[in-house]
C-alpha cells in the first residue's frame, strides 16, 4: 500500500454574507470542513497512511491539519467539479480519497467521476465501516453515514496554526439566492387521514 | 439536425422522461432515452415520453461513459438528464471530463429544471444555486427524482426503438462498489430517526417502516450529526441546537408539540403513534 494519500477537503460555508448573489460572494464567508470530508480524513487515518495530504480551500486547511492531515496543498474553491479537479496535483499516483459531499454545490461522486476519467484511475466506492487496502493510482469515494466523524486533535492545533496558508480564491459563475423562509406543514385529522396523507408524501419523496 | 434531450433511463432515470417531454413539447425538441439491453421494457419509455429509445449493449458501468460521450459527439444534444444517485453522478462526471468542449454547464442533484436553467437547493445553507444553460452547447443535469411529479404514461404515444450496435471503446479503468446490491439506491435513502424514550413496539414498527422503504432505522444520539436523505423523525424531543443537520425533507411524528416540529417540512401530532406507523406498513 502507498505511504501517502491525498484527501480532498471540501470547504463548507458556515455563515453566509447577507447580500449573497453570486458564487464568488462566498469568498466573504466563514468556512469549516464539510462533514463528508471529516469522514474522508478519518478514513485516511484508519487506513494507516503515514502521510495524509489535505487538498482544499485555504480557510479549512488548518482544521484539516488538526484533524489528522500531515501536509496540505491549497486550491481555489470552485463551483464546477471539472475546474476543481484541474487544481489537483498532476503526475502523482497516490490514492485520492473524496467524501460524498451531498450538501455541496457538486457532489463528491461527480468529482470522483471527473478525476477517474481524467486520470484513468480505478474508482472504488467504500462504506465507512469496511475499509480495505488501497492500491496506488485509485480514487476512493467514501460514503458518509452522517454519524460522528471524529473530533479535532487538540495536540495538533499549535502545529496547524503555525502553517501559513495562501489567500483565498473563489471561482465560478453560478448564481445564488436565499431560499425563502420555510413554513412547516402541520397535518391534522383522524389517524386514517394522517396515514393516507403521510404515505402519499413518503411515496412521492422516495419514488 | 434535430435538437435532442437525452435521458439516462437506468438507475431510476425513467422517472425523468415526463419532465424531458414537458420541456420538449415547449421547445419542439426530441427526447431520446437510453437503457441497457437487459433492463426495462423499451416500449414503456415511449409511453412515458421518449421519441426514440436507444437499447445499448452494456457490459461494464464504464461502457455508459463511452456510449453517452459518443452520442453527444454525433448528435446535436441540448441537454442530457440523469437521475441523481452516486453511480449516475460518477458517470455524468466522467462524461463531462471527456467532452468538456461540447458541454456548457454541469449540475448535479438539481431539484428544478426549466428550459433555460437548473437549480439546486442547498437546504442546510438556506440558498439555491442556479446554473443558466448555453443555447449553443449541451448541459448535463442530474435531477432528484423526488422533486418531479409522478410520471404520466400515455399508451397512445408512438416512437422508435433502436438497438445501439456500437462497440464501446474500452475504458482503461473500472468503477467498483463494495456492495453491489446497493447500486440503484445509493443516494437519498430514507432514515427513520427514533427518539430515546420510545418503547420496544414502536421501535420495531419504525424498523419495519425503514425496511419497507429500503432505508435505515437509527436511534437518535449525539453521534448522529447530519442526515442527507429524507427523514421520518419519530418522537425526537431534543432541543433545536442538539438536532442533526437535515439536508432533505423532514417529516416529524410525535405525540406532543416538540421543538423539531418548528423545523420539519411536515409535522403531525397524534396520540397513538403506533397506529400511524402500522398504517404505513399496510
Amino acid at each position: 500500500m502507498a505511504e501517502r494519500v491525498l484527501v480532498y477537503v471540501q470547504a463548507m460555508p458556515v455563515v453566509l454574507p447577507h447580500s449573497i448573489k453570486k458564487f464568488q460572494d462566498l469568498g466573504m464567508s466563514e468556512f469549516s470542513v464539510s462533514h463528508s470530508s471529516k469522514v474522508a480524513l478519518s478514513a485516511a487515518k484508519s487506513l494507516g497512511f503515514h502521510e495524509i495530504v489535505a487538498l482544499g480551500f485555504p480557510l479549512v486547511l488548518q482544521e484539516a491539519l488538526a484533524r489528522g492531515a500531515t501536509s496540505w496543498v491549497s486550491m481555489p474553491l470552485c463551483d464546477d467539479p471539472l475546474e476543481q479537479a484541474s487544481f489537483f496535483p498532476k503526475n502523482t499516483t497516490f490514492p485520492i480519497i473524496i467524501g460524498e459531499n451531498n450538501d455541496w454545490v457538486f457532489t463528491g461522486a461527480s468529482l470522483a467521476g471527473v478525476l477517474a476519467e481524467s486520470r484513468a484511475c480505478d474508482l472504488h466506492l467504500l462504506e465507512k465501516e469496511v475499509y480495505t487496502e488501497l492500491s496506488d493510482n485509485s480514487i476512493i469515494l467514501v460514503r458518509d453515514s452522517g454519524r460522528n466523524a471524529g473530533n479535532i486533535d487538540v495536540r495538533r492545533i499549535k502545529t496547524s496554526t503555525d502553517e501559513e496558508l495562501n489567500s483565498q480564491i473563489v471561482l465560478g459563475n453560478s448564481t445564488l439566492s436565499r431560499i425563502e423562509g420555510k413554513k412547516t406543514e402541520a397535518i391534522s385529522g383522524d389517524e386514517d387521514q394522517l396515514v393516507s396523507l403521510l404515505t402519499r408524501k413518503l411515496n412521492r419523496i422516495l419514488r | 439536425m434535430n435538437i435532442l434531450i437525452v435521458v439516462f433511463c437506468e438507475l431510476g432515470g425513467k422517472n425523468l422522461l415526463s419532465k424531458a417531454r414537458e420541456i420538449a413539447d415547449l421547445s419542439g425538441d426530441r427526447v431520446s432515452a437510453f437503457i441497457s439491453q437487459d433492463n426495462i421494457n423499451p416500449q414503456e419509455l415511449i409511453y412515458y415520453g421518449a421519441d426514440q429509445v436507444e437499447v445499448c449493449n452494456v457490459q461494464e458501468r464504464t461502457d455508459w461513459i463511452n456510449i453517452i460521450s459518443s452520442y453527444l459527439e454525433e448528435n446535436n444534444v441540448k441537454c442530457a438528464l440523469f437521475p441523481s444517485n452516486i453511480l449516475s453522478n460518477i458517470i455524468m462526471g466522467a462524461v463531462y471530463s471527456r467532452d468538456r468542449s461540447r458541454i456548457a454547464s454541469y449540475s448535479d442533484e438539481a431539484n428544478l429544471l426549466e428550459g433555460t436553467y437548473s437549480s439546486k437547493s442547498l437546504k442546510a445553507l438556506g440558498v439555491a444555486l442556479r446554473r443558466d444553460f448555453d443555447s449553443e452547447k449541451c448541459c448535463l443535469v442530474s435531477l432528484r427524482v423526488s422533486s418531479l411529479p409522478e410520471p404520466f404514461e400515455d399508451t397512445s404515444r408512438y416512437g422508435n426503438i433502436h438497438p445501439r450496435k456500437m462497440t464501446p471503446k474500452t475504458s482503461n479503468y473500472q468503477i467498483s462498489l463494495q456492495n453491489q446490491a446497493d447500486a440503484p439506491s445509493l443516494s437519498g435513502e430514507l432514515t427513520v430517526l427514533i427518539g430515546s424514550g420510545i418503547g420496544d413496539r414502536t421501535n420495531e414498527l419504525c424498523a419495519k417502516l425503514a425496511e419497507q422503504y429500503g432505508g435505515k432505522c437509527i436511534k437518535f444520539s449525539g453521534s448522529v450529526e447530519t442526515i442527507y436523505g429524507p427523514c421520518v423523525a419519530v418522537e425526537i424531543g431534543n432541543r433545536l441546537s442538539d438536532l442533526p443537520v437535515f439536508n432533505d425533507e423532514l417529516i416529524s411524528i410525535s405525540s406532543k408539540k416538540l421543538p423539531i416540529c418548528s423545523v420539519a417540512d411536515t409535522a403531525t401530532i397524534c396520540e397513538d403513534i403506533d397506529k400511524i406507523l402500522k398504517g404505513f406498513l399496510k
